[in-house]
């Protein structure tokens, strides 16, 4: 348990509220030259998932710090690593898929080992963990809490692109409710997915991660920000990106913004973060985005086949409704404090 | 000066040898202790390790492969834990990472089992890991450190597994030889990683995806490495040999150099095997027989086994296997023996059989042993034999049966013609000689009855003697009865492992075993044997009656344990029995016992050491009066904390830990 704070403000900054030390200001991004993945990746056309993996990268790098990367199996190790790595000069560390969260230890472990030895400075290295939905929500839980419950400093990265890609579309526990995928079929009997997503930051702060943020990589400032943010500060920290995927989404290759802004729009994907202060037992939510007018979720369904099937319910497309709204109400106290309206009436910023 | 250790405990002595930098754990029986004594030498500061409180053994494994990348690691388990460890293994082999694994081993269910066979470690055998096998906790100890050895090798880079027998390995507690940390840091180089992932001037990908070209060759490489190791393994054994005293090859021939019939076996099992075969040697009517006891099991000494059994002209070869390879001819090692031997030896190669035993904790004893050579003998003559595996222990299926009786019908049908044709010969079966005195205490749990034969058996060790003491493990609930048996050899420099379960002194930490319904405290007591009780309100002619053992020649002592302990207000009621011990048995002499007390008595030591003193001096087999009133302990909070694996790690701290933790 912990006592909720909310920010006032809404927007990203670069520094941190609640903790003292203010993290790297880099500016601005693209001035700079670094490098992401390196070419010959084998991602599709039109993927938000290497997209969002060079930003993070990207900003890491900035850091001017040696990113050790434990990736888990799926889409982004697969296609980054086929019988060549296209990491760069980042080391990668690919141990399975349940065991991201066990990697990212046994590495802060050897770290550890190495400092006390006088091998290794562990200043120099920032621990990263980088894994899907499927690996996140469902295969890699325990060992991602179990990570975040020991307290180890390190960011782990969950690119979430709502269902099991590599494999061929399965349902996950990211999956959205009413959507087609391979195993949750939109029937005649059953229609899609039934059950409603759970959601990433709220497990990692029960289970004491010192700063959560969801991203994505349209918004890539803030995606930066975020993920320096989460260099920055002690403890284990959790950036969740939304990640487009034409092939599982059934989307064309080329609307990769029109959706990510739909989902943004309708608040289908809520832009905030959370830092704790451990002190205070304090967890200080900041409301990053708030959509310019409001806009029903049937505009979000409209871009993606595979919300093909409920489009056509209205009372499936109202209970996805239900399910944002319910999540948006979080935000009441943000929203009044800066004249907006909330709950289903529209406002303007 | 050999210090008395279990088994686990020396394989943490291993790990702690082997300075190894990271140890996650996840706790299993019957391997925790091993984990559960280097937490508490990490956190005591005497050991420099980053352990990691893992929430699976998937994790432990994933956590020591991530770790291995840079820096020594390993970790302990056995049974489930080891088969959840398997998934993430094959990437330690296939990353070529060197990091070590200490098993307990044990059955792996279902219906679920606790205790030792080898089904964990068969079922690890293709993820590409050397394997070991020790027969007590002196090899656990040494194999962990040339495995470290043998593993980072710049020609293997390879992880490696020790296996040791859950129970009569892993709880077993005897003298173990401790190294000295300067001579195993001339032995063991710090470890030197190759591809770190903690180097940014080099960056590096582990676990790539690679197509069918580059996997084949990455694999034909990763089997090639894995062929290196029967020759860096027999280097590492005889350096080891060299520094240490105690030289290692990849398996032990004991008996005959010449030997017409060989058992082979790997583990802790070995330890009866090593006694009958010594007692069959030379026998008259005997052809040589030998004991294989096999150390490197995977990769499988194909060549040098084969060579090893036509040299000494080995016509007919008992694999003894405390496990099973489902739907397959034979179980995992006579599988392999009888492939290194078909294809070194072709039609000159021994006639092999194979015989299931020890499955589930299922006892391995000397007379298995004598059947196993029986039936060697047998198939030597050119006798028939089965060509699927043997049974120990099944009632309805035995070795040798003289009639359609002795076994189930529908196995007759089966099997009749080569039952027939074996002939049981009574020379296998003449008993053993009794070389060993051996001590069995039955006591309640949480009594402390191990503690007191751990004590007793480092005061024998200290003695010049040597001592084996080997608990009974369970799902037992505190005050459940239990046992505990020590042995004690006096003859000669051999060790021996092997319990011929005649007991010189039986006690009884509690008067209420007396009427236990499934407890014969008298089975096994030698004639003339000493029963021990701690009592107050019993006479000896009282429980000589319970006994109905009023003519016998056994004699009876009572010490009024509980009555001292209370008196010198101690929990336990095991000094004031130890005391008592030494009145019984004088074997291990009292006075130079008693400087080994004065040294690693349990706190509170005074009180104690006055236990050890009381318990002895009123010891007596005499009409001693006693106090009407029934005396019991009050149950305290020490008494409630304990926990089986407490055992000597706390209370008996050896010489050399006192001086480490100053």
């Amino acid at each position: 348990m912990y006592n909720i704070l909310y920010n006032r403000h809404i927007g990203t900054t670069p520094h941190s509220f609640l903790l003292p030390d203010p993290v790297l200001d880099v500016g601005e991004y693209g001035a700079i030259l670094t490098t992401g993945l390196s070419s010959g990746h084998q991602g599709c056309t039109g993927c938000g998932m290497v997209s969002g993996t060079n930003q993070v990268l990207k900003a890491l790098k900035l850091t001017g710090k040696h990113v050790v990367a434990s990736i888990g199996t799926g889409c982004n190790e697969v296609i980054t690593t086929q019988n060549t790595s296209c990491w760069g000069n980042v080391s990668v560390d690919h141990n399975n898929f349940p065991n991201t969260g066990a990697t990212l230890s046994g590495n802060v472990a050897a770290l550890r080992a190495l400092a006390r030895a006088g091998a290794a400075s562990p200043d120099a290295f920032i621990n990263l963990g980088m894994a899907g939905d499927g690996g996140t929500y469902d295969i890699g839980l325990q060992a991602l809490l179990a990570w975040i419950a020991r307290g180890e400093d390190g960011i782990y990265v969950c690119l979430n692109n709502q269902a099991y890609m590599n494999t061929g579309v399965q349902g996950s526990g990211a999956t959205p409710y009413g959507t087609h995928t391979s195993t949750t079929p939109f029937g005649k009997l059953i229609r899609g997915n039934q059950r409603t997503p759970q959601y990433l930051p709220d497990l990692a702060l029960a289970a004491g991660a010192s700063y959560v943020a969801t991203a994505c990589p349209v918004q890539h400032r803030d995606l930066m920000i975020k993920v320096q943010k989460a260099a920055a500060i002690e403890g284990p920290c959790v950036v969740e990106i939304y990640s487009v995927c034409p092939e599982g989404w059934k989307s064309e290759t080329d609307v990769f913004h029109e959706i990510t802004e739909w989902a943004l729009q309708t608040r289908s994907w809520i832009l905030y973060e959370a830092e704790r202060d451990r002190k205070t037992n304090t967890v200080l939510f900041t409301l990053n985005h708030v959509p310019e007018k409001h806009v029903g979720v049937a505009d979000y369904l409209k871009l993606q086949e595979r919300f093909a099937g409920m489009r056509e319910f209205p009372e499936m497309v109202e209970r996805a409704q239900e399910v944002i709204e319910s999540r948006w109400s979080f935000w009441q106290p943000v929203l009044q404090a800066n004249g907006i309206q909330g709950g289903d009436k529209a406002h303007e910023l | 000066m050999a210090t008395v250790l279990s088994g686990n405990g020396a394989a943490a002595w291993g790990f702690r040898l082997s300075r190894v930098q990271c140890y996650p754990y996840y706790p299993i029986t019957p391997s925790t202790a091993c984990s559960q004594q280097i937490s508490r030498w990490v956190n005591d500061g005497a050991m420099n390790t980053v352990t990691i409180n893992a929430e699976s053994e998937h994790s432990a494994a994933s956590q020591i492969i991530a770790a291995g990348k840079d820096v020594r690691s390993g970790t302990a388990t056995s049974s489930k834990g080891l088969l959840y460890m398997i998934e993430v293994l094959e990437n330690a082999a296939g990353g070529s990472i060197p990091c070590g694994l200490f098993i307990g081993n044990r059955a792996t269910g279902a219906p679920i089992n606790i205790w030792a066979d080898n089904s964990d470690a068969y079922a690890m055998r293709d993820s590409g890991l050397i394997q070991l096998f020790a027969a007590d906790g002196q090899e656990a100890l040494d194999n962990i450190i040339q495995g470290y050895r043998i593993a980072e090798d710049l020609g293997v880079r390879l992880p490696f597994a020790v296996n040791l027998r859950g129970f009569t390995g892993t709880h077993a507690y005897e003298g173990v030889e401790i190294p000295q940390e300067i001579d195993v840091d001339r032995y063991l180089p710090p470890f030197a990683p190759l591809n770190p992932l903690f180097a940014p001037e080099k960056p590096v990908t582990y676990g790539a995806m690679l197509s069918a070209t580059f996997y084949r060759r990455h694999k034909r490489n990763q089997m090639a490495a894995m062929s290196n190791v029967a020759e860096v393994a027999l280097k590492a054994g005889r350096e080891f040999g060299e520094i240490f005293g105690r030289p290692y090859g990849l398996f032990e021939w004991v008996g005959d150099e010449k030997a017409e019939l060989v058992v082979a076996l790997m583990g802790e099992s070995a330890s009866p095997g090593d006694a009958v075969t010594r007692h069959l040697q030379g026998k008259r009517g005997i052809p040589g027989v030998a004991l294989l006891k096999i150390r490197l099991f995977s990769p499988f000494p194909a060549r040098e086994i084969a060579q090893a059994l036509a040299k000494a002209g080995t016509k007919a070869l008992v694999v003894f296997e405390e496990g099973l390879h489902h739907g397959a001819v034979f179980p995992p090692l006579a599988q392999r023996i009888a492939t290194a031997t078909h294809l070194h030896l072709g039609t000159d190669a021994p006639k092999v059989a194979s015989v299931i035993g020890g499955l589930g904790g299922s006892e391995v004893r000397q007379d298995h042993f004598q059947q196993m050579f029986n039936l060697a003998d047998n198939i030597a003559e050119g006798r028939p034999y089965r060509t699927e595996p043997y049974w120990l222990d099944i009632a309805e299926d035995p070795i040798f049966a003289e009639s359609e009786k002795e076994a189930a019908p529908q196995l007759w049908k089966r099997w009749g013609e080569v039952w027939k044709k074996q002939a049981r010969k009574e020379k296998y079966f003449d008993p053993l000689p009794k070389n060993t005195e051996e001590i069995r205490i039955y006591s309640r749990a949480g009594q402390g009855a191990i503690t007191s034969a751990v004590g007793f058996t480092g005061a024998g060790i200290e003695s010049g003697l040597q001592l084996l003491t080997v608990p009974a493990f369970g799902s037992e609930r505190r005050g459940a009865i239990i046992t505990t048996d020590t042995l004690v050899n006096d003859r000669g420099k051999r060790k021996i492992r092997s319990f011929n379960r005649a007991w010189d002194v039986v006690i009884l930490y509690d008067d209420t075993i007396l009427s236990s319904p499934e407890h014969n405290v008298l089975e096994g007591l030698k004639e003339g044997g000493v029963l021990l009780v701690n009592t107050s309100r019993l006479r000896v002619t009282k429980i000589r009656e319970i006994l109905s053992a009023s003519e016998s020649r056994l004699r009876v002592f009572t010490v009024p344990a509980s009555e001292i302990a209370q008196g010198l207000g101690l929990s336990h009621l095991n000094m004031a029995m130890l005391g008592a011990l030494h009145r019984v048995y004088e074997k291990v002499p009292f006075e130079k016992a008693f400087g080994y007390y004065e040294k690693h008595v349990p706190r509170p030591r005074e009180s104690s050491l006055e236990a050890i003193q009381q318990g002895h001096a009123q010891t007596t087999d005499r009409e001693a009066v006693r106090a009407k009133k029934e005396r019991r302990l009050v149950v305290s909070g020490d008494f409630l904390d304990w926990r089986p694996e407490d055992h000597s790690y706390d209370l008996w701290p050896t010489a050399l830990e006192e001086i480490q933790l100053g």
